[in-house]
């Protein structure tokens, strides 16, 4: 809101600079964002918290300032509205909860002209637009006082009656900026006997405006219920200075004066003739509200020691009304205009405010007497951990975002029908109407936004949640970590290899051994999304944890992505329940060990899980380690066949082992992978 | 003609096989394989043979192609396996003036590190670290948290809406209901998190944020201890000279509430581009536990206070790395993470 430093001198006597008082207003909660010189005056930017409508007019930022300043604001003058003639207008009011009050002044005679130079002035410096000395008058009472007013041509009024009721369906009106509206029952309307003349609290309508041919006025003072307007005005995506104040909450208590203060003015500049008594339909304002302020609450809740004088002249030069409640409380009581005051932390936080944030003091040994010892939860350690692995391993952390647009690639890869996935009931657009149901697609925008900018190495992860319906109904979220690598491995100026998977399948590995996971394997299967040749489901004591695999061609297509992109995807809650992050000593070996190389032909369908497995399971405990150290196919070898080096390390947990012992458990060994895997040993 | 053809593949292969990098790899291709190559000379002499020798040679040598563009790609990539041309030369030469090979290092993600950098002053004075859901239901992301139904306030958490009563969370407060609905206090905690607004996408906007958020609970927690533990935090994280100022603001689900700003750490609080001339940066939000919250999880609030506060974590990683655009962060251009190593 935009708020003249010279008008503000017109109700309250103060004499602190633009600057000074720009501070001011904002330490006390008054937001003053920026200033503007204009015209020999200060405009102030405002940003106005939605609990003090009382805030959104001069007067009552003047009456703040008596709390600041300790002077007294100057009552506006206001005769009130009364000959017998013209008679009173004739006000209906149908929608009581919608209008609780309705105040309607007639005013014979106008003529209207444009306004005064220091009104237009005035007006101007709320960023409004003058028309004519009629409504800019109802616009200068709303910016001084808060209250919306509107002004009617009464003589187009069909039937001279107001009836306040909802719109029927189908009903529609033409508003004063000349753009036609549709109607319906959610809105209230001001009409005459036959159609809506005005969107109550929004908009008046084209042809019951006041013009400069206009001579009898019909002058509205209202109070409409701020969820009603509010959810009009947004229906009707009409935001006004009207329909900004009502939906903030009006003073209902300052209806009429505000009526009768604007028919004066009015009466004086358009040299209107005569103005009737007021039509004052509805409630008249809120039964009174008293609220009990217990001293020592305020002082234990603020950690101040401030006493109960100090307190009752805070409140007091707040506007309200204050008396002593015994020794150690008040008794206050709220005028309309303060409806924001409720409860007595209400009149805890204006004594605060106005005692000052900064006088009140700043403690912190006490910190240590609620709950002790930081934690971490053990996900949130195991989850750090992870990032240390993986920064470690060279990826770097990515954030994608988890609203995305629909995948309908991925939905019929992983058989989703479309009520499986998490839609957003009113997306920005349809680049982010949905929740992600894997991370894949996130990692795969990131490859690509990399590669159109010449960035051709990437290595990244990502913990995050993807989103899914559980059972039903119920929408439901679980941690991943996906992982991501294309390009080349190492970015040396010397070496260079692209990344493969079994970079990836290694960075999982290690990832795995840091978390102390030991019983994992990727089990070889044909998996949605991947390449049939290259992935595999990764397993943790037997139970599915994730996926690896080198994304298919199809798919990476559709992200305009070429070369080899390999991903995994991994689900936290079946990973960090298996991480065992202490660490304990197990002794040395005490007894030597020996090994023996086995190098055999075999097909190519026989996995080193299938050979590495024999090994074991012929050698029991006596093999501490079976690993393959070489592979070959090419020359020498049969089409189809591969040829792979094994290093078999022998020791006993309980003795030396000898020679015979060892060459008679690799003969043994030799015999059966013959045997089972129609193996030649070279 | 067949002897020609097996005599070249022997040759070829001798020579791929002695080939020592990929350059000598590249020219035996363009030798045997290239438009003028040998191979394609003899495919063109087939043209002078009789017409029933013709397809027999012809798939001949198109075989041999095949073989030796084998033998020239087995050979690249046992090249890349082994070792590379050793950089130390005989006698213990280095030209130690080439770049050193540098072990893979990634980096954290600045949100990330933004977030740590925060928790971690403030698991040094005491809290705990408590994460929840971002899918939340009107209750706990509203009414829990004394946001009426109808209250302008709501608009300032415009929520995207899922089905029934689910929403992604708009702000991390939900988390302190929950955790309240189930733990007693005394209690200090600390809740980072995404969260989700439907802004549109611009240099300062996004439709997803993350925000850290503090809840302290206890009996006798005073207004002053809220400026006492932000104030340590805030001179902790921007350093011990700034100055922090608290002003009255208002949030539906603190009472009294406060914004609270930092002198600009730029210019020093004379006004620069980054403060918008006014000499403040403000930082985040506060205030004393609304009684209705309280009552909302069965706390008593005549016997138990506390405070709240939140931040942005995007506009203070913004401040503290010199982002000026939030879109970098999702956007994950690997030069831009590369700079938070």
């Amino acid at each position: 809101m935009k708020i003249s430093y010279n008008w503000l001198r017109e109700y309250i006597n103060f004499s602190a600079k633009p600057q000074d008082l720009a501070d001011k207003l904002t330490m006390a909660g008054l937001e003053i964002k920026g200033i503007e010189r204009q015209n020999g005056d200060f405009i102030y930017e405002a940003e106005i918290t939605s609990n003090r409508p009382d805030w959104l007019c001069l007067y009552g930022i003047a009456r703040e300032m008596q709390a600041l300043y300790g002077s007294r604001i100057k009552p506006v003058k206001a005769a009130p509205a009364g000959s017998a003639k013209p008679e009173k207008p004739s006000i209906t009011i149908e929608d009581k909860k919608g209008c609780a009050r309705y105040v309607g002044i007639m005013i014979d005679g106008v003529q209207p002209a444009p306004s005064s130079k220091s009104l237009a002035q005035k007006i101007e410096s709320a960023g409004m637009r003058q028309v004519n000395n009629v409504v800019d008058i109802t616009n200068f009472c709303m910016l001084e006082s808060g209250q919306p007013l509107h002004a009617f041509d009464y003589d187009k009024l069909d039937g001279g009656k107001i009836i306040v009721r909802r719109a029927r369906k189908g009903e529609e009106i033409t508003t004063i900026d000349g753009v036609k509206r549709a109607l319906d029952e959610n809105i209230l309307v001001i009409a005459d006997v036959k159609k809506p003349v005005a969107i109550a609290g929004i908009m008046g309508g084209k042809d019951t405006e006041v013009g400069f041919s206009t001579r009898r006025v019909l002058l509205e003072s209202a109070y409409f219920g701020p969820a009603l307007i509010r959810r009009a005005a947004k229906k009707l995506g009409i935001s006004s200075e009207a329909s900004y104040r009502f939906e903030r909450n009006v003073d209902i208590g300052g209806c009429l004066a505000a009526a009768e203060r604007a028919a004066s003015l009015i009466c004086e500049a358009a040299k209107a003739k005569s103005v009737s008594k007021p039509s004052d339909t509805g409630a008249k304002g809120p039964g009174a509200v008293k609220i009990t302020l217990r001293m020592p609450r305020a002082n234990k809740l603020l950690g101040t020691d401030i006493p109960a004088s100090k307190c009752a002249s805070i409140l007091k030069s707040l506007g309200l009304g204050v008396k002593s409640k015994g020794k150690d409380a008040l008794t206050v009581s709220v005028p309309s205009f303060r409806r924001d005051l409720k409860e007595e932390v209400d009149l805890i936080e204006e004594v605060s405010r106005i005692y000052g944030y900064d006088n009140i003091p700043e403690t912190l040994s006490r910190i240590q007497l609620w709950g002790k010892g930081s934690q971490k939860s053990r996900d949130r350690i195991i989850e750090e951990t992870v990032r240390e692995a993986l920064t470690g391993a060279g990826l770097d952390e990515a954030i994608t975002y988890s609203l995305r647009c629909r995948d309908l690639y991925v939905q019929q890869a992983l058989s989703m029908t479309d009520s499986q996935v998490l839609k957003v009931r009113n997306p920005l657009s349809s680049e982010s109407e949905a929740l992600r149901p894997v991370l894949i697609c996130g990692m795969l925008d990131v490859v690509a936004y990399n590669l159109n900018r010449k960035v051709p190495d990437v290595k990244i992860f990502e913990i995050g949640k993807s989103y899914f319906y559980k059972g039903g109904d119920v929408p439901s979220e679980k941690g991943v970590l996906a992982l991501a690598m294309c390009g080349m491995k190492e970015k040396d100026w010397h070496r260079k290899e692209a990344v493969d998977i079994f970079d990836l399948k290694g960075i999982i590995e290690a990832l795995f051994s840091k978390l102390g996971i030991a019983g994992y394997e990727f089990e070889v299967k044909p998996l949605p999304l991947f390449s049939p040749a290259a992935s595999a489901i990764v397993k943790i004591d037997g139970k599915e944890a994730g996926v690896l695999g080198k994304v298919d061609k199809v798919y990476l297509d559709k992200y305009g992505i070429k070369g080899n992109v390999f991903v995994s995807e991994l689900a936290i809650e079946a990973v960090y329940p298996h991480a065992r992050l202490e660490h304990k000593f197990s002794g040395l070996p005490r007894y030597p060990s020996s090994s023996r190389d086995i190098s055999l032909i075999v097909d190519e369908k026989v996995s080193n899980k299938d050979i590495a497995g024999t090994i074991k399971e012929v050698c029991g405990e006596l093999a501490a380690d079976v690993s393959p150290f070489d592979l070959y196919r090419g020359e020498q070898v049969p089409k189809g066949c591969k040829s792979i080096l094994y290093s078999v390390e022998y020791r006993s947990p309980d003795r030396t082992l000898t020679d015979e012992e060892i060459n008679s458990l690799d003969r043994k060994v030799r015999e059966v992978l013959v045997q089972r895997f129609n193996a030649k040993i070279r | 003609m067949l002897d020609k053809i097996n005599a070249l593949e022997a040759e070829a292969k001798s020579e791929i096989k002695a080939a020592g990098d990929s350059k000598a790899l590249d020219d035996l291709r363009i030798k045997y394989l290239g438009r003028k190559g040998l191979v394609t000379e003899l495919l063109g002499g087939i043209a002078s043979l009789p017409p029933e020798e013709k397809p027999r040679l012809g798939k001949e040598l198109n075989a041999l192609k095949t073989r030796l563009d084998e033998a020239l790609r087995s050979r690249q990539a046992e090249l890349s396996r082994s070792p590379v041309i050793p950089l130390v030369l005989p006698g213990d030469f280095a030209d130690l003036t080439l770049p050193g090979f540098r072990p893979p290092a990634g980096s954290k993600h600045p949100l990330t590190k933004t977030i740590d950098d925060i928790c971690s002053i403030f698991l040094g004075m005491g809290f705990k670290i408590v994460e929840g859901p971002e899918i939340e239901t009107e209750f706990y992301n509203f009414e829990a948290l004394n946001i009426a139904l109808d209250h302008p306030s709501r608009d300032a958490f415009d929520t995207f809406y899922i089905k029934n009563q689910y929403l992604l969370r708009s702000h991390t407060s939900p988390v302190q209901v929950r955790f309240m609905e189930t733990e007693k206090p005394p209690f200090k905690i600390i809740v980072p998190g995404r969260v989700y607004r439907p802004d549109a996408v611009d240099a300062s906007h996004s439709f997803m944020f993350h925000q850290v958020e503090g809840l302290v609970v206890g009996d006798g927690v005073t207004f002053a201890d809220l400026k006492g533990a932000l104030s340590v935090f805030l001179k902790g994280y921007f350093g011990a000279d700034v100055k922090v100022r608290f002003r009255p603001h208002y949030f539906p689900f603190t009472e009294p509430s406060a914004e609270v700003d930092v002198s600009c750490f730029i210019c020093g609080g004379k006004g620069c581009s980054v403060c918008g001339r006014k000499g403040w940066l403000e930082i985040l939000g506060c205030g004393m536990v609304h009684p209705n919250v309280f009552k909302a999880v069965k706390y008593n609030p005549e016997k138990v206070t506390g405070f709240a506060f939140g931040m942005g974590v995007e506009r203070i990683a913004m401040l503290k790395y010199g982002i000026n655009d939030m879109r970098l962060f999702f956007e994950n251009d690997m030069r831009f993470l590369e700079q938070f190593k």
